[in-house]
């Protein structure tokens, strides 16, 4: 069986290292307009939207200092992941008060596609290992990220 | 090692779920607990849960913030957390579980047999349930009423007194056959009874219906005092057991092989036993106001008859109606029998009749189909009729109605006994007037089937 690995999902261009953005509103703008400069969304607003819509419901972030806003919408070209750091931490709500660090944006079309669907949520699951998150923040380079993501999916 | 079934699921389905899922897993690995995690996804479900799970597992943990039907879970420890709980405290919600700090999820324990029905369970009405439990005693009870029954008909080939040493009919071959087929006949309202209570409260409920069954038999409270009992016995034990549910796990042997049934028995028993006298006065009412309706009105009683055992073919309401025609045999009314058979046997011999009589009007298909039910019709499988009345239900069934309805009427005004309860044409022999029998059949067969060819013909032309 055709299998996408989460490492599939992402690219340089869709990493950044030192994501500058001191709250949570700012945060998901520029891993927004990354998605959109990657060709990935047709209508960013529309797209961005959605994730409100989303944090709305019940917050993203997961603990650990992790979050991951996502949405599923028709102006998702093909299932994307985009992924920033933010050194300082900004405050997400976290359920254990955590200040978020990593942030992994989903972007998923409706078209129900269980390959990609899969892929994105195995690269949730890394993110359950402590030693997974640890290496990302420890990255100097984007080839770091990059390697880790395809070291622990296998 | 401890077992735990969990559910996760969010709104979008495309992350929490299987962070909650993974983060449960691992968690369990370190706490040395078997766990088995249901992903409610965007995918779908995933990794179901099935009914062994279920039943295997000492706790259930939902890590859902979407609706999950949790009545399949009733009777077992429930945890009910966010998805974001799953994903950070896994450890906390097992250790709940293992330590038995969760309370155990009220309502009744759902006994579906097929994974199929537990995806769709909802709420299942109160009427409903009850319908689930008495079908799930009548099924378990069938098998002892037709072969009961069959063997007692073929005593009286002999004649009718065959079983009756001191008669001069008497036959040993014969009065074996009888008092096998009485032995299995006198278990109807025990396994009735004790089935009833089983599907309601499971193994605790057995011996409690079972013997409150006997009792009821054996006080002539028959099939009456067997539903009742068999209900009370069921809501008895499961009571009981939730009752004895805050137990501590060192008396569970104790509590489930030596006090549940000793309760259960003396209380249903006695129970039974109390009941018996005026529930036998009202069984005898009962009968004795069928049998005159019977006489009386033979007219009003089959159309009942026929309308109910042609209506759905092998569904609960025939079964209605068959239920109380095996019931009546057990007491000796074989005439009330007649006329249920001949309406179950009519709607496949009419569908046969309608596809030889008018050939025109029906595919090939439909031909094979109708030669195939002159056999099924014979042998009194009334389902035969079905895939011609799932074409067209609001003009088939009424007129499979109407031919049952002429059968079984002409049954009771001819007076006709049929004394086994399966069988079709098979137990010819053993029907007091089998000619008479077979003619009324055929006749409401073919009122019905000069209809249903008259409405296919007229249909055609529509088109």
């Amino acid at each position: 069986m055709e299998v996408i690995k989460p490492s599939e999902l992402i690219n340089e261009n869709l990493i950044n290292l030192n994501l500058n953005a001191p709250s949570k509103e700012s945060a998901i703008d520029e891993l927004v307009k990354m998605l959109s400069l990657e060709g990935v969304l047709t209508d960013a607003d529309e797209f961005k939207r959605e994730i409100f819509k989303r944090e709305k419901l019940t917050t993203t972030a997961v603990g650990y200092g992790v979050a991951i806003p996502h949405a599923k919408s028709k102006v998702v070209k093909e299932p994307k992941v985009a992924f920033g750091i933010i050194r300082n931490g900004i405050n997400y709500n976290a359920p254990d008060k955590e200040k978020v660090k990593l942030i992994f944006m989903l972007a998923v079309g409706e078209s129900k596609n269980d390959l990609h669907l899969k892929a994105i949520s195995n690269l949730s699951k890394l993110l359950i290992n402590s030693e997974f998150r640890k290496k990302l923040l420890n990255a100097t380079k984007k080839e770091e990220i990059l390697e880790t993501i395809k070291k622990f999916e296998n | 090692m401890k077992k735990i079934i969990a559910i996760t699921g969010c709104p979008t389905g495309i992350a929490h779920t299987y962070m909650a899922q993974e983060a449960l897993e691992e968690a369990a690995k370190e706490l040395n607990v078997k766990i088995k995690v249901e992903t409610n996804g965007a995918s779908g479900v995933e990794n179901e849960l099935n009914r062994q799970d279920i039943e295997e597992a000492d706790g259930v943990i939902i890590a859902a913030d979407v609706d999950v039907n949790l009545d399949r879970f009733n009777g077992k420890p429930v945890l009910e957390a966010s998805v974001q709980n799953g994903i950070h405290k896994p450890k906390e919600l097992i250790n709940k579980i293992i330590n038995g700090e969760v309370s155990i999820r009220k309502g009744k324990r759902s006994r579906t047999n097929s994974n199929v029905e537990i995806n769709n369970t909802g709420q299942q009405s109160f009427g409903r349930q009850i319908y689930k439990h008495l079908m799930n005693g009548v099924s378990k009870m069938l098998p002892f009423v037709v072969g009961g029954g069959v063997l007692i008909a073929i005593s009286f080939l002999w004649g009718i007194h065959s079983a009756n040493p001191d008669h001069e009919q008497y036959n040993a071959f014969a009065a074996m056959l009888n008092q096998l087929g009485g032995t299995a006949f006198g278990l109807m309202v025990p396994i009735l009874a004790g089935y009833i209570s089983f599907s309601i409260a499971n193994k605790a409920g057995l011996a409690a219906g079972f013997v409150g069954g006997v009792i009821a038999r054996d006080t002539g409270a028959g099939y009456l005092g067997g539903i009742l009992i068999g209900f009370f016995a069921g809501y008895l034990m499961y009571w009981v057991k939730n009752l004895f549910s805050g137990f501590s796990k060192q008396l569970e042997g104790l509590k489930s092989i030596f006090l549940m049934p000793l309760i259960g028995i003396l209380v249903s028993g006695s129970v039974m036993y109390l009941l018996g006298e005026p529930v036998s006065a009202a069984n005898e009412l009962l009968k004795l106001q069928l049998e005159s309706i019977q006489q009386a009105n033979p007219l009003i009683l089959g159309i009942v008859i026929g309308s109910m055992s042609a209506f759905d073919m092998g569904g609960p309401v025939n079964k209605a109606a068959y239920i109380t025609g095996t019931m009546l045999l057990g007491e000796g009314n074989y005439t009330f029998m007649a006329g249920v058979s001949a309406a179950c046997i009519t709607p496949p011999i009419l569908t046969a009749l309608a596809t030889t009589m008018f050939k025109n009007q029906f595919t090939e298909e439909e031909r094979a189909n109708g030669l195939v039910n002159y056999i099924l019709g014979s042998t009194h499988i009334t389902e035969g009729a079905i895939p011609f009345a799932a074409k067209n239900p609001l003009v088939v069934i009424p007129i499979l109605m109407i031919g049952s309805s002429i059968s079984a009427t002409l049954t009771y005004m001819l007076n006709i006994e049929v004394p086994a309860p399966h069988g079709g044409f098979l137990i010819l022999p053993l029907v007091s007037k089998p000619i008479l029998w077979v003619g009324t059949i055929l006749v409401g067969s073919f009122v019905g089937a000069v209809l249903y060819g008259l409405y296919r013909k007229s249909f055609k032309k529509i088109e």
